[in-house]
């Protein structure tokens, strides 16, 4: 089961609105490499794990990211609190606010809507893991364009939080990978023997 | 947690301005961190060790900060009555 906490990872406290930033930051909530598809990547490719120390980092990793995709969804709600609607037209966050005023939406940048389609679950341990590594290096990148687009240092400041977190988290899988790899028999050391053949689910 | 002090503390502006919200994400962010390196390393005493300290430490500002603003978890130690209870999370204010 889970907890709710009251309480953010990391603060957010943005002084000024600015849809057109929000409308993009959108993307990690609900887009290809956000964390609403790191969170449900990660919950449910623990199901195919064998050994404990892979199913323990994918599960607290997976919880972190639904505190980062909470994260994500402050910095929307506080770009687009109170804004008139002179502040939304002509601006990339015209459409969404067609659909869905100022709610939260998880939606990509590009405007596709959330899609479990961005998610790679195999139930091979390398498969699922070496997808959870590109995983993090992908929202990396994703983290280093929305920087590169923010003016605010109050936006700025929680995505570069978050940025590093992506950092720990490939760097944890990367030695999650190598526990496996470890574990592994010697004809399956170069990993091209599936799971599925190998199975020891208690 | 004299033996083991947290860095991330020793460089933030907490205890200047005695923010429990503040303190608390700290010592939960070396708890996050300390976690996920013993999933991968769960032998290493040392980070078994601090994670314990953490704890302990972790226990006493939650019950403190939720005996000020309210509940943290359904698990909370006191009601969250009108007058005390923290804004929500995503809120301006909250930060």
């Amino acid at each position: 089961m889970w907890i709710y906490e009251k309480k953010l990872q990391y603060p957010v406290k943005i002084k000024n609105p600015n849809p057109k930033l929000a409308s993009a930051i959108i993307s990690q909530l609900g887009g290809p490499d956000g964390e609403l598809a790191a969170s449900m990547r990660y919950l449910h490719q623990r199901y195919g794990m064998p050994y404990n120390e892979v199913v323990g980092i994918l599960t607290d990793v997976g919880t972190e990211e639904l505190a980062h995709l909470e994260m994500i969804a402050a910095i929307i709600y506080q770009l687009t609190r109170n804004i008139s609607v002179d502040n939304i037209k002509g601006t990339m966050f015209e459409p969404y606010y067609v659909d869905h005023t100022t709610g939260l939406y998880p939606i990509a940048a590009s405007g596709v809507p959330f899609d479990m389609k961005y998610v790679g679950i195999k139930g091979d341990v390398l498969a699922d893991l070496a997808e959870s590594q590109a995983a993090e290096q992908k929202a990396r990148v994703t983290y280093d364009n929305l920087i590169r687009l923010s003016d605010d240092p109050d936006v700025t400041d929680p995505l570069r939080f978050l940025r590093e977190r992506e950092i720990v988290h490939f760097q944890r899988f990367g030695d999650a990978m190598r526990v496996v790899q470890d574990k592994l028999d010697g004809k399956n050391f170069y990993a091209f023997n599936p799971a599925f053949d190998k199975q020891n689910k208690k | 947690m004299d033996k083991y002090t947290c860095p991330i503390k020793l460089s933030c502006s907490c205890e200047k301005n005695n923010d429990l919200l503040t303190e608390l994400r700290q010592i939960d962010f070396a708890i996050v961190e300390v976690t996920l390196y013993l999933d991968v390393y769960p032998d290493c005493c040392e980070a078994k060790e601090y994670l314990a300290a953490l704890r302990e430490k972790r226990a006493k500002i939650a019950a403190e900060y939720e005996s000020k603003h309210g509940v943290l978890t359904m698990y909370g130690v006191c009601g969250a009555s009108s007058d005390k209870c923290a804004p929500w999370p995503w809120q301006y204010a909250a930060n």
